[in-house]
């Protein structure tokens, strides 16, 4: 029942002309039915976080933490947005998080798309060991050089400044310059050929005949990128302190620690709603780009 | 080659007289130095120093001092590094395996041709592009033991739910539960991965009277090892880094007794709690080699039970 194409089936229809067997269809029809009451079933596990925090942060404070647990607010208020958005520095977090957002996704595509070119379209000496470099650093997880990083950060006295969270993003980065690489890649070099005969220079084929064709692959880059950005949460941590410095992602786990003693639920509710609403956003727009991404990253085994 | 079309152009801009493979090198390293500045100034060079670092005391404000390999030698003895390997080590064992399977099995319903199926594909997916931070946040409002609606509904169904987030046996647990929601990543992976599995298999199946049960066993099975091994590895790496959703169920410090107190969390408070970074660098480069000897063991494993269609046996 996996994985069958429309060419199975046909396949499959031949077979049993043969020897009529009543209830393949019905077969099918049950089989289809179980797997929507199977999926339908999950989505509750899937959804019930989500709705669950939507219904506590449209209840008023004093309906929250009551038992049993009623999943309708009843009265319905917007008083924990209208709390977040105006009474705290939330706003200003949100304004902090784009702000890195679309300096590093600039970046990304800037220097990295050259970079990419220059792997991709150029040959110089040492080029395959350089790739090689891109692709192993591709493996090391960020922690492992954190430490000296935040050193050379504060050596450059940009700790608690939003230049430091977004500084080591500015040449690049390897995951990105590979998935571009490989887009490039797919381009006949013809193109390049021609404009050269045509008189374009290195930088024009790419400026002017390469770039205008990586458009989707540009595309999916700075969806990664943002979903990137706007989640990460331990490098502006190690490197942010003061308040009004915060990305959206530091704002909330300040939420979390509560004031007075106690987690104030409505407002920490409304407020994870309020951040986790432009991933969610992107997740439903930008489909084709997110599929982009996983395509390239080599599932192909 | 491409020397002869582009030999005829002799207008030369640059003051230097160069080759034209010569200039292309040049351009070609033009091209790649942000990348390279960049590696070297905050990847490489960081790579080095927390090596260097490794074998040095150093605070926050002093001069690092050389050690040897003491911090090494102390992290033998550090139970809380043991502590925290273990609790780590145990939540991957758990929460990878279930992720996965997870995975695969709705992978396997959503490669039916249904209707509205993409759109479940999609709504699936959704916990996938959330950062840590509001996962945990999510799941600890479902989990609270008193008012949580979790805990309701086993108490509708008469089971009496544990104190998800306050009771040191079961907030590992809760980390588990969060990670295994998230399985968005590791299904859209498979279900590329069930697309590649040629059709002409399940005919052949199909005609030599194959069920269901034994296409899935002796096709689909095999024919996935080779995504199920990038995912392996993958998920292997990225649940040895946990941190995010450690942190915030427990306001950073690991508790309840230490219960969530994962290795980076660890790692964490040596370094930006206390400020012992050399203490800090040994830590984390032992969890790198520990992920790298976990994946080289992952392939090295992987020829017995991972399936190549052009493999010749």
């Amino acid at each position: 029942m996996v994985g069958r194409s429309a060419g199975l089936r046909s396949i499959g229809a031949k077979v049993t002309r043969g020897r009529p067997r009543l209830g393949r269809t019905g077969q099918r029809r049950l089989g289809d039915a179980v797997t929507y009451a199977i999926l339908l079933a999950g989505l509750t596990f899937t959804l019930l976080p989500f709705v669950w925090m939507l219904s506590a942060s449209l209840k008023p404070e004093g309906k929250i933490l009551v038992f049993p647990p009623r999943l309708w607010p009843d009265p319905w208020t917007w008083e924990n947005y209208r709390y977040v958005l105006q009474e705290t520095l939330f706003p200003r977090w949100v304004m902090n998080s784009l702000l890195i957002c679309c300096i590093t996704i600039s970046a990304h595509l800037i220097s990295g798309s050259l970079v990419a070119f220059g792997f991709a379209r150029l040959r110089f000496p040492g080029r395959n060991v350089l790739f090689m470099l891109v692709l192993s650093t591709m493996m090391i997880p960020f922690q492992a050089y954190m430490i000296p990083r935040f050193k050379i950060i504060q050596w450059l006295g940009l700790l608690n400044t939003l230049l430091a969270v977004v500084l080591p993003y500015l040449f690049g980065s390897p995951f990105y310059i590979f998935l571009m690489r490989q887009y490039y890649m797919t381009l006949p070099l013809e193109l390049d050929d021609a404009a050269r005969i045509d008189g374009c220079n290195t930088f024009q084929i790419y400026l002017r005949i390469l770039l205008p064709l990586t458009k989707p692959i540009l595309a999916t880059v700075a969806v990664l990128e943002f979903l990137a950005a706007w989640n990460s949460f331990l490098e502006p941590l190690i490197y942010l302190n003061s308040m009004e410095n915060y990305t959206v992602s530091l704002g909330l786990s300040l939420f979390r620690q509560g004031w007075g003693g106690m987690i104030h639920w409505g407002p920490l509710m409304a407020s994870t709603a309020l951040s986790a609403l432009p991933p969610l956003i992107v997740c439903f727009a930008a489909q084709k780009q997110l599929a982009g991404g996983i395509a390239v990253t080599g599932i192909r085994g | 080659m491409s020397a002869t079309i582009t030999a005829p152009r002799q207008r030369g801009s640059f003051r230097l007289r160069l080759t034209n493979r010569q200039r292309e090198a040049v351009e070609g390293y033009i091209c790649v130095s942000p990348w390279f500045f960049g590696f070297l100034i905050f990847t490489a060079g960081p790579m080095l120093a927390a090596l260097g670092l490794s074998f040095t005391e150093l605070r926050l404000n002093t001069m690092p001092r050389f050690v040897g390999f003491s911090n090494y030698a102390t992290m033998t003895k550090d139970p809380l590094f043991w502590h925290s390997l273990a609790v780590t080590v145990r939540y991957t064992a758990v929460s990878v395996p279930l992720r996965l399977i997870l995975a695969l099995a709705v992978a396997l319903l959503m490669t039916r041709s249904l209707r509205g199926i993409f759109a479940l594909r999609t709504i699936y997916y959704l916990p996938a592009v959330l950062g840590g931070v509001p996962i945990a946040l999510l799941w600890m409002w479902v989990l609270r033991d008193d008012y949580g609606i979790l805990n309701y509904l086993l108490g509708v169904v008469g089971i009496h739910g544990p104190r998800w987030l306050d009771d040191p046996s079961w907030a590992p647990w809760s980390l588990v539960m969060m990670s295994a929601w998230n399985f968005g990543m590791p299904m859209v992976i498979f279900i590329a991965g069930l697309q590649n599995i040629p059709a002409q298999f399940y005919e052949a199946a199909a005609i030599d009277g194959a069920g269901a049960w034994q296409r899935l066993r002796h096709i689909t099975l095999p024919l996935l090892t080779p995504t199920t091994l990038f995912l392996l590895v993958s998920q292997v790496i990225a649940s040895f880094q946990v941190f995010d959703i450690a942190f915030i169920i427990s306001r950073g410090d690991g508790g309840p007794v230490r219960s969530t107190l994962v290795y980076l969390l660890y790692f964490y408070r040596q370094g930006f709690g206390y400020f012992r970074f050399g203490y800090a660098s040994a830590l984390v480069l032992v969890l790198l080699l520990i992920i790298l000897a976990l994946t080289a063991l992952i392939f090295r494993s992987s020829s017995l039970w991972v399936f190549y269609e052009s493999e010749v046996r």
